[in-house]
């Protein structure tokens, strides 16, 4: 047995060792964290101190040509809740109630997963000063709830022109993860109609941003960087405001006068007028309308529900761009160039109409809207009256000769595509050919076959044939103007906030269809004389201008009859294309036409007057 | 055994140790300065810390003045002046509470000091007396049974407050003195094994207060409620993990002045110094205490009783253990406890603790060759 004192040493290294090894580990331990990990561990640091708040940039305004504000943006007084919140029920049922909104719809922003998680959700613009107050007096009973002062859309004119300025919303997570919205956040307030959706990228601006230093409470310090936002620019539309009021006006007067002649129906229509030179688009209305100030800071659910409800027209369709009619008798005009750039027909050319057309077989009879016929008639005529005979022939002659050239000449003259126009959702319309019927009826073998009877029907714009109320006022300009179609659109220009232009639209030929000058005159006098003497004479008698135009009537499975007007003016130097449809609202001539000389008579600064005109031809 | 060459200046002053324990109080109040720079009132906390530093060298300098053999006569009277610091606290109209221990001593509403401090160093010496009657062997369970008896009473006392860090402290302090002490392996083992049960008890039965509970789990899981419990101990790491190699700059440290740091200037001092000083700076403490450990060791051999050796090894104890313990929590090795860091943290008792302890040393070097 060892004594106490050589024990000692032994017990003095063991007291020893644990010393060493104490301070040994936690040496190690700081090595691999300040040494090795150090850099994760700065980031860390970092990520607790900086905070990074974005700044939204003010949306552009959208004016019309003459400068004049259709949208702007206003200060709005908005109450977010902190996602944080979104599980204290009992509090965002008081909030509910201050707000007046219902529980559901709070609690469904708050807890929106669409946004970034951090940030404040947005349920109330438009807060009163009462709530605000308080809010205020009494933070400590809601937390996570803040008053913050927002931008929002403010509509000047109220739902002037809402088809062509568009909406507003919050970005939707489709949208967010298209290459065009790489730069934006889940939250933000994007275009989602019309011009506010074309012009997105000029309108939206770039978001500032702020990068602050925050203590252990979230308390900002000091900020380390700056960087401003640059406002968004001003849009410059090519509407003018007094025609597009006069424009709604119209349309809600067609109406009227279709109530008045018992079409009961009658809910909805399109009224646009361009510039026939330069494609400017100087109008366009569409019924029934909606205001776009519902969707400032978000829409309800039960606004959103009426504004799509089936029954409800679906105010949010901008008709003159993505609806479809059958253009009737408005397409006259192009199965007569068609048949006098093929020498089907000339000028003066005679037909008989019997009222009962059997052409193609006795078992294939075709009436003309005049039963009773309209007797010996020539091309020139045919157009003014409208004759279903007329058309009929040429037709059919078109088919006999097998080229498809009718189909040929309605798509120069634009039909059956885009016209390229600079607003969202525009639709082609259809030119219908032996090819398309063959695949639109690839399941119905029976129904496949090319017929004489359906060159006939696109002859008088019935059939399969589909336009765009655009597409019409288009190829008509383009008649008027010798045969250049200017494409159209809605943008001037671009501001920055200077006011200074730095953009400008740069005019664009559509089409220049190959129809020759004269054959192109023979029809210029044909309209006018529409006007003159033929079907929409009533509607134009005592006007102030000579007009080119056309009726039409639609007739549409199942409804009643679609009306149609489109014309251009003046005659001597044709300036203004405008087309009308008014869905079940009857005759062309005595429903459309009264609408298109009202708007007409804005364009060439006439006196403003709404006519009733009897004439039920079509 | 005196030696001729030996001087006086040379007998009573160990120049090494108060060159260490200067630079050490230096270094702390570097730190303290720092982190309660940007704190509201921070100067007054400053200013109390030099203050428990000039009340501290003043004790000390009567500590080592003081022949620490007289002490073998007072075995009882100190055993009644450790019962009594202990439970002075829990006294109705001397004590305070604070994070749910009863530990301050105050009279008329004004803080003294923690009794639990000086408590550590009667302990130390009553251990010493005790362990040293044995002259290096406990083998016997009755004297076993005696010494343990000895720190049952102060330790069941701590742990009334309820303070289970302090308590550790004393069961670390009495560990290291029964090792120099001559206890037999096999206790030590039966040790582990009584301690591992109790352990175990303690968690069964939920004897822990919930905070107690908290920390505990979060050591086990740190990424456990990382805003609740976890939050101090992730904000430790994140402060001292930034600072890297050279740390960010004395009263730089963003952790530490935008207040993500919780008790900075107490507890988590040692956070403060990694994250402005970085690994250079942490190396630099551990090598002064390094050094202060090596040469407590050396005093502790050169002791001429073993009395002496045994105090000098209970400081040796309790410095380790505090080390370990504090250093360790702030980078994730221990569970967080309220242990403050020697000659660093703010705190006048703790401070004046630590250098009468130093002064303690010093006397027992000052002995070395008999009185």
């Amino acid at each position: 047995m060892s004594t106490f004192r050589e024990q000692l040493k032994g017990r003095y290294a063991a007291l020893a060792l644990v010393v060493l090894t104490c301070l040994g580990v936690l040496l190690v331990r700081l090595w691999s964290m300040q040494v090795l990990s150090g850099t994760e561990y700065a980031a860390m640091a970092n990520d607790n101190r900086v905070r990074e708040i974005t700044i939204d940039a003010p949306r552009g305004r959208i004016l019309d040509r003459d400068g004049n504000p259709l949208v702007t943006n206003r200060a709005s007084l908005a109450v977010s809740v902190s996602p944080s919140a979104k599980d204290d029920e009992e509090m965002l049922y008081r909030l509910s109630a201050l707000l007046d909104k219902p529980l559901e719809e709070v609690k469904l922003r708050v807890a929106s997963t669409r946004e970034e998680a951090l940030r404040p959700r947005i349920v109330a613009v438009d807060v009163s000063r009462d709530v605000v107050s308080y809010l205020a007096e009494h933070e400590s009973e809601y937390p996570g709830v803040e008053v913050q002062v927002v931008a929002v859309r403010q509509y000047p004119e109220g739902n002037l022109a809402a088809h062509v300025l568009g909406y507003t919303g919050e970005i939707s997570e489709e949208q967010i993860a298209l290459p065009d919205f790489e730069s934006y956040a889940l939250g933000d307030i994007v275009g989602k109609t019309g011009a506010e959706r074309q012009f997105e990228s000029v309108l939206q601006g770039d978001k500032g941003y702020r990068r602050i230093e925050v203590d252990a409470r979230g308390r900002e310090r000091h900020v380390i960087e700056e960087g401003e936002p640059i406002p968004g620019r001003d849009v410059v539309l090519t509407i003018d405001s007094e025609t597009q009021k006069v424009a709604e006006q119209a349309l809600v007067h067609a109406l009227e006068d279709a109530h008045a002649d018992k079409f009961t129906h009658a809910k909805a229509g399109a009224a646009v007028a361009i510039d026939i030179e330069t494609g400017e688009i100087l109008a366009m209305a569409s019924m029934p309308t909606y205001d776009p100030a519902l969707f400032i800071g978000g829409i309800s659910e039960k606004n959103w529900k009426r504004l799509n409800a089936k029954g409800s027209e679906y105010p949010l369709t901008n008709r003159a761009v993505m609806a479809q009619y059958p253009p009737a008798s408005t397409f006259k005009a192009f199965t007569g160039l068609a048949g006098l750039t093929h020498d089907v027909n000339g000028e003066w050319s005679q037909y008989y109409c019997p009222g009962k057309w059997i052409e193609m077989g006795e078992q294939w009879p075709k009436w003309c809207w005049q039963r009773t016929g309209h007797g010996t008639i020539n091309f020139h005529d045919g157009v003014v009256e409208s004759c279903d005979t007329v058309f009929y022939e040429i037709g059919y002659e078109f088919y006999k000769q097998g080229d498809e050239e009718l189909q040929k000449l309605a798509r120069e003259f634009g039909f059956g595509s885009l016209t390229g126009v600079d607003l969202p959702g525009e639709v082609e319309g259809r030119v219908p050919d032996a090819a398309w019927k063959a695949e639109f009826n690839a399941d119905y073998p029976e129904y496949k076959q090319w017929l004489p009877g359906d060159t006939v029907n696109i002859a008088i714009g019935q059939g399969d044939m589909l336009v765009t109320p655009l597409q019409l006022a288009v190829a008509y300009a383009g008649i008027a103007n010798d045969g250049t179609l200017m494409r159209p659109h809605v943008m001037q220009e671009v501001r920055d906030e200077t006011g200074q232009a730095v953009l400008s639209y740069e005019l664009e030929t559509l089409a220049t269809p190959g129809v020759s000058k004269s054959d192109l005159a023979v029809m210029q006098r044909a309209l006018k004389d529409v006007t003159q003497s033929g079907t929409a004479a009533d509607a134009f008698s005592g006007f102030g201008a000579s007009v080119a135009g056309k009726t039409g009537t639609a007739q549409v499975a199942g409804k009643d009859d679609y009306a149609w007007f489109v014309a251009t003016a003046p005659t001597d130097k044709p300036k203004y294309a405008v087309a009308v449809v008014i869905e079940e609202g009857g005759h062309g001539g005595s429903i459309a036409a009264p609408a298109a000389r009202e708007i007409l008579s804005s364009l060439l600064g006439l006196p403003i007057e709404h006519v009733r005109a009897q004439d039920v031809s079509r | 055994m005196v030696r001729s060459h030996v001087t006086r200046f040379g007998r009573w002053v160990n120049l090494p140790l108060l060159v260490t324990v200067a630079l050490l109080v230096v270094f702390g109040s570097v730190v303290v300065e720092s982190a309660t720079s940007a704190m509201a009132g921070g100067d007054g906390l400053f200013r109390r810390h030099l203050f428990g530093i000039a009340v501290g060298i003043v004790l000390m300098a009567f500590a080592w003045a003081f022949d620490y053999t007289e002490f073998k006569g007072w075995l009882g009277p100190l055993v009644i002046l450790d019962a009594l610091l202990i439970i002075s606290p829990r006294v109705p109209g001397l004590g305070d509470t604070a994070k749910g221990a009863t530990s301050w001593l105050q009279i008329a509403g004004f803080r003294l000091f923690q009794p639990s401090e000086p408590a550590k160093l009667v302990t130390i010496v009553i251990m010493a007396i005790v362990i040293a009657q044995y002259k290096g062997r406990i083998e016997e369970t009755k004297d076993v049974a005696r010494v343990m008896g000895f720190l049952a009473l102060p330790l069941a006392l701590i742990l009334l407050q309820p303070d289970l860090g302090t308590g550790m402290v004393f069961v670390a302090i009495v560990m290291g003195m029964l090792l120099i002490g001559g206890l037999k392996a096999r206790w030590f083992l039966i040790f582990a094994l009584i301690g591992s049960v109790v352990v175990g008890a303690v968690l069964y039965f939920n004897v822990l207060a919930d905070y107690q509970e908290d920390r505990l789990l979060v050591f086990v899981d740190p990424t456990r409620d990382p805003w609740g419990a976890g939050y101090n101990l992730a904000q430790s790491k994140i402060a001292i993990g930034s600072g890297e190699l050279t740390g960010k700059g004395l009263g730089s440290g963003t952790q530490s002045n935008l207040n993500f740091l919780p008790e900075r200037h107490t507890d988590f001092i040692f956070s403060v110094l990694g994250e402005e000083m970085g690994f250079t700076g942490a190396v630099t403490l551990l090598g002064l205490y390094l050094a202060l450990l090596v040469i407590a060791l050396e005093m502790s051999t050169s002791s001429r009783d073993l009395t002496g050796s045994l105090i000098a090894t209970g400081l040796i104890s309790m410095w380790t253990f505090q080390i370990l313990i504090n250093v360790g929590m702030t980078i994730g090795l221990m569970p967080i406890t309220g242990i403050p860091l020697p000659f660093m943290s703010f705190g006048s008792s703790f401070m004046v603790t630590n250098l009468v302890g130093t002064g303690m040393l010093l006397s027992v070097w000052a002995r070395r060759y008999g009185v």
